[in-house]
């Protein structure tokens, strides 16, 4: 038997969408999604490019009102954006405000909140866990792309979500920052003991990084698969990606993906 | 579905959804503009607005169209157009050249910029009392002081287009041994051709503003001198159809810009209409 | 340290035989329009650093100070309210074009009907003619405001004061800035020109008259008041605008780089 997780994954449900459809006149984009994620997990939500991941991410964080269907989120109706949720957008040089700083931007969304002290000891704390211990006072567009989406990281963090929605983080950086990043998640999802949902088009990133991974078809868009993946913890770019199972699964979603793909362009 | 069939389907939705915002939103455009004519001339005729200041609406609209039959009209919106036009032929004559200058050479650039600095930010208008101490209530009072009001705008505009041309494209003309003149046609104007309608368009409504306000306080012929003739002998209706009329002059010469720069700019990313 | 010097001799050539010109040029000069160079700088001293910048030169700078504050304070909250609504905008936007397309001096003879002769005729000249530049520029700034960033300021759920002085007014901000240039501008013409058309003191009044009069060493004088007045406030605003904006100019100059 493999351990499935060294942190703790309940079965308790703490997000759960039911029946999502998403259309815009006669166009459907999401064609009835279903699924729930439960605490304490990563959930990779994978789909070929125009598969619709915006859009339901969109509806998920209550961003966009969803046609039919609903997205439940601590047994609670998704309505507006829910206060235990934070997005990472996917590009970071749109979602961090280039006229503050770094710290600013993190404390921006929980300023107010809490006492001056307190403030800035939740700032350093989240600053520091993504690496980017005094690089506070710097502007985002005097970092690298990185360290900017280390930076929105940070913000998502300083927010103390129980879940955090990532929408392609990495698709704009390069290969060796983005395996960086990938293990600076999956490091921090420990460290916070955040339930994550990461939106990607990268197989081999969703295979790496989830417990669980939902294949979505092309538009219009539903669940076709649902896998989990039973990859030992903690992961490791080069012990894990060894493992049969890591081929056997990153296959299996490949398959499915190009099967959406041809099946779209028919 | 295909997706190319989804593609169209989709393009297709949103762009007669997208249509018919529009035709909603002009609409409600106009909607205002009857609703504030509308109180206008309850106000004016219930008495609420100041007579002193206020004519009716119906009589300022009556009075504009007996005014757009009539030559006096005519003859001083020839006379204020006259003379921003000669205005601005002026300062693309003077302003090309110079402003082609400071922004292809250093040289030129660090001579001329304390000058221009200082002489940029004076108010046109401030020159109005000596101009007319010299030339008295003239056409050529009023074209230099409209010369003076938008060669800057215009020149401005000009040296940013100048240094846009970049040594790329030039060493791109010289390999391929362009002549001078295919040069100039093929990469100068199509570089500068942008910045200098951006230029004209400051300077044409700078303009007109300049012309009116020698008409209106130097006391030369045109749509100015009308709106303070009328004013003087109190004919309130003429005095607002006046200025409405330099409203409706200045509205023509935005969209005689936006009819022109279309053809011309076809191919810049101001002029381009995303498509979905 | 030559570099220096050369870059010096540079900027400086120019002016300076400008002015040598003019000063030698019109040194002996008896035509009563171009009366010498020294006897116009000898009236500026005696009008313009006397008692005459008090009732005259400072009543003229509050009254613009006070215009351009309205027009440019009101063109931004209204461009703001208009810029959140799309359907506001849609309904004002017709009557705005007109509206801003009349030349702002051609509203002087209602703004005297309206308020007589006195400051509150000039301020509300510059309020309502120099308005526009900085409404129609924060219109179009507030409306260009990332898809992206909206998004992140309802997802962290920032409260509408954050929205608005931390997020929309910043992204707007050098738009709203190139508007108020304008705007700055137009309020500078519009002092001057309502001094003239009806007014019994201030600057512009001042240089009309004297040209009415025609005492030519004082028009002379008058014209380089105005000149320096439009001179100082554009430097002061192009300071406030460096700072203001010194994030922008960081970024701008990143992105050149990369």
């Amino acid at each position: 038997m493999i351990p499935l997780s060294t942190s703790t994954i309940s079965t308790e449900t703490i997000m759960a969408v039911e029946g999502l459809r998403k259309s815009y006149g006669e166009a459907q984009i999401l064609d009835g999604i279903d699924f729930t994620v439960n605490k304490g997990e990563f959930v990779c939500i994978v789909g070929p490019s125009g598969s619709g991941k915006t859009t339901l991410l969109r509806c998920i964080a209550g961003l966009q009102a969803p046609t039919e269907g609903k997205t439940m989120f601590e047994g609670v109706e998704v309505t507006e954006p829910p206060a235990k949720l934070a997005v990472v957008f996917q590009d970071y040089s749109r979602s961090l405000l280039p006229w503050m700083t770094v710290q600013e931007n993190v404390m921006l969304p929980i300023e107010g909140r809490f006492p001056k002290e307190e403030l800035a000891e939740r700032v350093k704390k989240a600053l520091v866990s993504v690496g980017l211990a005094g690089k506070g006072k710097l502007y985002p567009w005097q970092m690298s792309g990185g360290m900017q989406q280390r930076a929105a990281i940070a913000r998502g963090l300083a927010y103390n979500p129980d879940v955090l929605l990532m929408d392609e983080p990495f698709a704009a950086v390069d290969a060796q920052t983005r395996v960086e990043l990938e293990d600076l998640v999956l490091r921090l999802r420990d460290e916070y003991n955040t339930t994550v949902l990461f939106v990607t088009h990268d197989i081999d990133e969703a295979v790496y990084l989830a417990d669980r991974v939902l294949v979505l078809s092309g538009a219009p868009t539903s669940v076709t698969e649902n896998i989990e993946t039973l990859l030992p913890n903690p992961r490791n770019q080069i012990e894990t990606k060894r493992l049969e199972r890591y081929s056997e699964v990153r296959a299996r979603v490949m398959g499915l993906i190009q099967a959406a793909k041809s099946h779209a362009s028919i | 579905m295909s997706a190319s069939a989804f593609g169209f389907s989709l393009g297709k939705a949103v762009s007669s959804q997208r249509r018919r915002a529009r035709f909603a939103e002009s609409m409600w455009g106009l909607g205002t503009v009857v609703f504030v004519l509308l109180l206008w001339e309850i106000l004016s005729r219930t008495g609420m607005l100041p007579t002193i200041a206020f004519p009716s609406a119906s009589d300022v609209l009556l009075r504009l169209v007996s005014l757009l039959a009539s030559a006096t009209f005519w003859t001083a919106v020839g006379n204020t157009l006259s003379a921003a036009a000669i205005g601005l032929v002026i300062v693309l004559v003077i302003g090309l050249p110079f402003g082609m200058a400071i922004g292809r050479s250093r040289w030129v650039e660090r001579s001329t910029l304390l000058t221009f600095e200082f002489l940029k930010p004076i108010p046109p208008v401030a020159l109005l009392p000596l101009v007319l101490l010299f030339w008295g209530p003239s056409l050529t009072m009023k074209v230099f002081l409209v010369t003076m009001g938008a060669l800057w705008p215009f020149m401005v505009q000009v040296v940013y287009g100048a240094r846009e041309l970049d040594s790329t494209q030039l060493d791109l003309a010289r390999s391929y041994r362009l002549s001078r003149w295919r040069t100039i046609r093929q990469i100068f104007l199509p570089t500068l051709l942008p910045f200098g309608m951006t230029g004209m368009r400051v300077a044409a409504s700078i303009a007109v503003i300049v012309a009116v306000v020698a008409e209106l306080i130097g006391g030369a012929t045109g749509m100015g001198q009308e709106i303070a003739m009328a004013q003087n002998s109190a004919d309130l209706p003429t005095m607002y159809a006046y200025i409405f009329a330099t409203g409706l002059l200045g509205l023509a010469i935005n969209g005689v810009f936006n009819l022109i720069s279309k053809p011309l700019l076809f191919w810049h990313p101001s002029q381009r209409t995303k498509e979905h | 340290m030559r570099t220096l010097f050369k870059d010096m001799g540079l900027l400086l050539w120019l002016p300076i035989t400008i002015l040598l010109a003019w000063w030698f040029g019109s040194a002996n000069s008896t035509s009563i329009y171009f009366p010498p160079l020294e006897l116009i700088l000898e009236t500026f001293a005696r009008d313009w650093l006397g008692p005459r910048f008090v009732t005259d030169a400072l009543p003229s700078i509050g009254k613009f100070l006070v215009g351009f504050g309205i027009a440019a304070a009101g063109g931004v909250f209204l461009g703001m309210l208009i810029g959140l609504s799309r359907r506001l905008n849609a309904a004002l936007d017709p009557l705005i074009q007109f509206l801003r397309a009349i030349p702002p001096p051609a509203i002087l003879p209602i703004a005297l009907l309206l308020f007589g002769i006195g400051a509150s005729m000039n301020i509300a000249v510059i309020a309502l003619g120099a308005i526009w530049p900085a409404l129609l520029n924060t219109i179009d700034g507030v409306r260009a405001l990332d898809l992206q960033v909206i998004d992140m300021t309802k997802s962290y759920r920032l409260s509408p004061a954050k929205r608005i002085f931390k997020v929309l007014l910043p992204a707007a901000s050098p738009q709203i800035f190139a508007g108020l240039r304008v705007t700055l501008q137009m309020s500078i013409i519009l002092i001057v020109v309502s001094e003239m058309f009806a007014s019994t003191s201030g600057i512009g009044f001042y240089v009309l008259n004297s040209q009415q009069l025609f005492a030519v060493p004082e028009t002379w004088a008058g014209t380089i008041v105005l000149g320096l007045l439009g001179y100082v406030a554009t430097l002061v605003f192009v300071l406030i605008e460096r700072r203001v904006l010194a994030w922008h100019r960081g970024m701008y100059n990143s992105l050149e780089k990369a």
